[in-house]
């Protein structure tokens, strides 16, 4: 019995170290899982997911456009309602769905009118930043249906943008460790009292049955 | 299992592991979103009250086109045009900013959402409702019936997150996807409403409570001119937007209503609108005719069980012209 359950703290221990670990390096000591850099053009004025892109709810993400030569870039969130009417009848790349960790489907949206304002003064955007050259956002994914739109502020058509996306945890990194810690504690535990039962396992074994019975003798119901 | 779910799953995992949220997934097909908030709202009716004291002071209605819409920012001119032309003074509209937000969830624009509210300053109380025609436009107010302050409102239907069922005007039924259950669609009420104005021995006669509006309409219209004037009068419904469902059952209509009043002049004759509102247009008696038009919007209430209502209207003269 002891013997199991040592194996048991020891496999335990083996799979926390190797979760901990796993958790430690991807999120890394910046505690961000990080995607790759992706490059999205649109001949339209503006690049921007849909709803069903964004499905999930709950962690907090970061989000960093940035172009070249330092182009100005406008980044926001918004819900999809407020977002599908701002590009309405606007040309633009619209991404269909992403294949993590690196690929993205995307599709052409036509339009032959620009938005009627610029990004910046609208105030329905949940998180948003502009800047030139580059733009971040950081936001918890919440449970509306939201898309990310990366736009040119002064509404230029013919629009090319860099993309990086990253999920962060605070405490990942430092968690994944503490865990990998706990994990070789329980492992070792483990060991040794597997270790324990089997040196008990190698006294001499004692006689199944102390009363011997002599041959010919007869027993208590008197046979022999 | 898709790449993305694999993917998500391992996000999971991931940040499980890591001792945070897991993602959670989404209602794919629920894409509306709460018209409005009530700090939303409440910067909205702030908003109003700064720009409309300016217009009030000013008398001047260039200004109102920044926080009105629709039929109301007819009528808000109109009554500031007869305010300057007529020398009346008022004090300034001014909304008690903590009134009672009802506002639905809309899947596209035009957002809506309607404020009862107090009116600081007087007895009366408004049913405002405010509109976002895009979302690149701001906050309207489009239509404002006045309700009288001992008016009690009904209870309103809610959804399972709180928020107001109001009536989907293409489909023709409750945002809940219910059946309206009326005896008659919203637009259907008010064209009979705007009928039985017009005749009131209307086959609808029976249909409607004798409100107040409906009561007070008539005696202006016995007050016309009969002698050596044809006078006419006729009453058009427009399309009804906004519906709240009642708890009951029943529903609350904001509709506007225009009327036109036709004078004809009988020949040697003259028609003089010295002491009324219509002076400001005609600076002389009239010897042919005159059209004047008012525009009236209304808050109808159709219970449940029993016979409909108006409860609160809002209007005036928005236009005359005459030879």
């Amino acid at each position: 019995m002891r013997r199991a359950g040592g194996w048991l703290l020891v496999v335990a221990g083996l799979l926390l170290i190797a979760g901990g670990v796993v958790a430690a390096v991807a999120f890394g000591p910046d505690d961000r899982l990080t995607s790759g850099r992706h490059t999205f053009t649109s001949r339209g004025v503006a690049v921007a997911t849909a709803p069903t892109v964004l499905a999930y709810s709950g962690p907090t993400i970061e989000l960093t456009a940035t172009r070249k030569s330092s182009a100005p870039v406008f980044l926001g969130v918004g819900h999809h309602v407020d977002v599908a009417d701002y590009l309405r009848r606007s040309a633009y790349t619209q991404i269909d769905s992403i294949d993590l960790p690196q690929h993205f489907s995307t599709s052409v949206v036509r339009g032959d009118r620009l938005p009627a304002a610029g990004p910046a003064g609208l105030d329905w955007w949940l998180v948003s930043d502009s800047g030139s050259g580059s733009a971040r956002v950081v936001f918890p994914l919440p449970d509306d249906a939201v898309d990310v739109v990366a736009i040119d502020p002064k509404l230029r058509r013919g629009f090319e943008v860099m993309v990086t996306a990253a999920v962060i945890q605070e405490g990942a990194f430092v968690g994944g460790l503490a865990m990998s810690l706990a994990g070789v504690g329980l492992a070792v535990g483990g060991w040794v009292l597997r270790s324990g039962t089997a040196a008990r396992n190698l006294r001499p074994a004692e006689p199944a049955h102390r009363a011997v019975r002599l041959e010919g003798e007869p027993g208590p119901d008197g046979l022999t | 299992m898709s790449r993305l779910r694999r993917g998500f799953a391992t996000l999971a995992l991931l940040t499980a592991v890591a001792g945070c949220a897991v993602p959670q997934s989404k209602e794919r097909d629920d894409l509306a979103k709460p018209a409005t908030t009530l700090a939303a709202a409440e910067q909205v009716l702030i908003r109003y009250n700064l720009v409309r004291e300016q217009v009030d002071r000013a008398a001047d209605p260039s200004a109102l086109r920044d926080i009105e819409g629709g039929h109301l920012l007819e009528i808000d001119q109109g009554l500031l045009f007869l305010r300057r032309e007529l020398g009346l003074s008022a004090a300034p509209l001014r909304l008690d900013t903590s009134g009672d937000i009802l506002a639905g969830s809309f899947d596209q624009y035009p957002l809506w959402f309607a404020a009862f509210t107090r009116l600081v300053g007087e007895k009366e109380r408004v049913a405002a409702v405010f509109t976002r025609a895009t979302s690149t436009s701001r906050w309207s107010m489009t239509e404002a019936p006045r309700l009288a302050g001992s008016t009690t409102v009904p209870g309103v239907a809610t959804d399972s997150e709180g928020l107001a069922v109001t009536y989907d005007v293409a489909g023709a039924q409750w945002s809940d996807g219910e059946p309206t259950g009326l005896r008659a669609t919203p637009q259907q009420l008010v064209d009979r409403y705007a009928r039985l104005l017009q005749q009131p021995r209307s086959r609808w006669r029976d249909d409607f409570v004798k409100d107040s509006f409906l009561v007070q309409m008539r005696e202006l219209r016995a007050e016309q001119p009969s002698v050596d004037v044809q006078f006419s009068q006729t009453w058009k419904a427009e399309q009804v937007e906004h519906v709240v469902k009642l708890s009951d059952g029943g529903a609350l209509v904001f509709a506007t209503l225009v009327r036109t009043d036709r004078y004809q002049v009988q020949p040697g004759h003259s028609i003089d609108f010295t002491g009324l509102e219509a002076s400001a247009y005609f600076s002389d008696p009239l010897k042919s005719e005159a059209t004047l038009r008012y525009t009236h919007q209304v808050l109808l209430m159709v219970p449940g069980r029993g016979r409909p209502l108006v409860i609160g209207q809002h209007g005036g003269l928005v236009d005359a012209t005459g030879s």
